[in-house]
């Protein structure tokens, strides 16, 4: 649907344009980390992409990704960048659609801050690094924004254990009170 | 009277006054400092929970830090080990006041991914009308707490009696009153119950009755 | 000491319970006018708001008035999940609260944790704070609410509730301590 926008954006940024794919619908360009900012600059300003309103900012863990069905050479081995940042646009006035995909490895988990050109991707990109651990640079004010300050770990990867719990309080005659057990 | 040089560029920088003119003797009076005030996780004009420090200039804010993630409770993490019909009442809890809009959109997300984009009409016909009933609960629960913030409880009563009416039909429909889970991926749990045409028409009827009175009472209870 | 109170079964009400007239009317009175402190945090909110709204009054119990201070009340309903995050609140909120108090942990996540086992739900509200009546219910219907209710007043006038236990505790400790003297 908004394939154009994808060739617009393989004429005028070939170099930072890694790969575009066309899927259920929906266009993803991967973008090369260190030129996302230039990249997402000139889609907000150009008068043909005009991608004003921000949809979301998430992350893909693709820690162990071996679905049934997919072929080796598209599952994920450790030598695969192990996060991929998401970005969706949405363009009010063009109404088209498109996704910024940036591959991250797990060692260097850090990013570009879109929150200077979006200010709606200030509190996604703190969602994102509260539960996946990415650092976004030039973000305003990165904390967490779920959980509290005394969490240990990034929950939503794959390899936090869903019931791991990190209890704040407990009540002091609970037949086992985790934080005294604890200490 | 003027105030001092410091407090005036404070007022200046934060709250946009350009002149010690503009402040009235009022103002000129009173002390200029700003006061940060936590509403906190657990308060009733809420009707929720989420954090707000904020900071005051009398009844005017001035910033606002809002805190949320009080109530954060992994649904995304829970849907790694669900599949994808359970993942159903994961979705109702997400706005729980119109519980079978959530259900349609999971729904539709995952025909999506699955590309099954014919439904049949009457799947899409069942789907919109509970969700038109879902959202109808949502705005009288929304505009009744509203102004009973303002002091028309009267206006909540009577918008919880016609949500009340609305609560029984879709408990008809679906078998709960509130966390229905009644969509499926590929259409719905059941079909519609026997005179739902009948019984909805003469319910919403009821309700816009009971709101457009509410409403003419409303200058009277909020008081 | 040989104060032992702590059951809160009926069978075992007739060893300490013998209360007097004063005590009665007092509980009569405290359970027909409770202040709750509605601690609403999700979906079962909702269901609060019916069961306080027209058709399922909660008037007629006179518990309806719901009391936005935690000072100003004596009954804490939690309702809804709550999270580790939220878990000092709900401390703070239930120990700024005088004397006699209870505690209705509305739905299942308030009980137990509901259908949420992950690392942000408490496993139930009773996790940080003792709790008089569970309501089970995701939501529950609002006849179960009641039901709990009218439970709970049974509880308060027998003077079954937690903390009125606690302190009839501490009064028969003191009185036998100076019984020993």
């Amino acid at each position: 649907m908004s394939q154009k926008v994808l060739d617009a954006l393989k004429q005028h940024h070939a170099s930072a344009i890694e790969l575009t794919e066309s899927a259920h619908g929906d266009e993803i360009a991967w973008v090369k980390r260190d030129q996302l900012v230039q990249v997402a600059t000139w889609l907000k300003n150009d008068p043909a992409m005009l991608f004003d309103a921000p949809v979301f900012c998430t992350c893909i863990d693709r820690l162990d990704w071996r679905p049934v069905g997919v072929p080796p050479s598209q599952a994920w081995n450790e030598s695969k960048p192990r996060f991929e940042v998401c970005y969706q646009l949405r363009s009010q006035k063009h109404r088209h659609r498109v996704r910024l995909k940036v591959a991250v490895p797990e060692q260097d988990a850090r990013c570009p801050s879109l929150a200077g050109i979006w200010p709606a991707f200030d509190w996604q990109e703190r969602e994102t690094f509260d539960m996946y651990g990415i650092r976004f640079d030039g973000h305003p004010d990165l904390r967490r924004i779920y959980l509290y300050e005394e969490f240990v770990g990034y929950p939503l990867r794959k390899d936090y254990p869903k019931e791991k719990r990190q209890p704040l309080v407990r009540r002091d005659d609970l037949p086992i009170n985790p934080i005294k057990a604890e200490k | 009277m003027a105030a001092p040089r410091d407090v005036t560029s404070l007022k200046q920088l934060v709250l946009g006054r350009k002149d010690v003119q503009d402040l009235s003797d009022n103002e000129a009076e009173l002390p200029p400092d700003l006061m940060t005030v936590n509403m906190g996780p657990s308060h009733p004009a809420m009707h929720g929970t989420v954090r707000i420090v904020l900071t005051v200039d009398g009844e005017r804010i001035v910033k606002g830090d809002v805190q949320p993630g009080y109530l954060h409770r992994c649904f995304e993490k829970e849907s790694e080990y669900a599949t994808y019909t359970q993942v159903f009442p994961y979705t109702d809890r997400l706005n729980y006041v119109s519980p079978m809009i959530n259900n349609v959109g999971w729904a539709m997300a995952v025909e999506k991914l699955m590309g099954l984009t014919q439904l049949p009409k009457r799947i899409e016909y069942i789907r919109t009308i509970v969700s038109e009933m879902s959202r109808i609960t949502d705005h009288l629960t929304c505009v009744g707490a509203s102004a009973m913030e303002l002091g028309a409880f009267t206006a909540f009563l009577y918008f919880l009696k016609a949500r009340e009416w609305l609560y029984e039909l879709l408990e008809k429909v679906s078998g709960a009153r509130l966390t229905h889970s009644y969509v499926r991926v590929g259409g719905v749990a059941k079909d519609l119950p026997e005179n739902f045409n009948a019984d909805l028409t003469y319910w919403s009827r009821a309700c816009s009755t009971t709101t457009r009175f509410s409403a003419t009472a409303w200058p009277a209870s909020a008081r | 000491m040989g104060v032992e109170l702590t059951t809160t079964r009926l069978e075992d009400a007739a060893k300490w319970a013998k209360q007097s007239l004063v005590e009665r009317a007092s509980n009569w009175g405290r359970k027909f006018s409770l202040f709750s402190y509605p601690f609403v945090t999700a979906c079962c909110g909702m269901e609060f708001m019916s069961v306080a709204g027209p058709k399922y009054d909660l008037a007629r119990f006179g518990a309806e008035f719901p009391r936005f201070s935690p000072r100003q009340s004596d009954l804490l309903m939690v309702v809804g999940t709550v999270t580790e995050k939220q878990g000092p609140a709900l401390k703070r909120v239930f120990d700024q609260m005088a004397e006699p108090k209870w505690v209705i942990a509305f739905g299942v996540c308030a009980s137990t944790g509901g259908f949420y086992q992950n690392y942000s739900a408490m496993p139930g509200c009773d996790q940080v704070i003792p709790v008089d009546v569970y309501i089970p219910g995701c939501p529950p219907r609002p006849e179960q609410v009641l039901d709990a209710l009218i439970m709970l007043m049974d509880r308060i006038q027998t003077g079954r509730g937690h903390s009125q236990l606690r302190t009839k505790r501490e009064q028969l400790i003191a009185e036998a301590q100076q019984a020993d003297e």
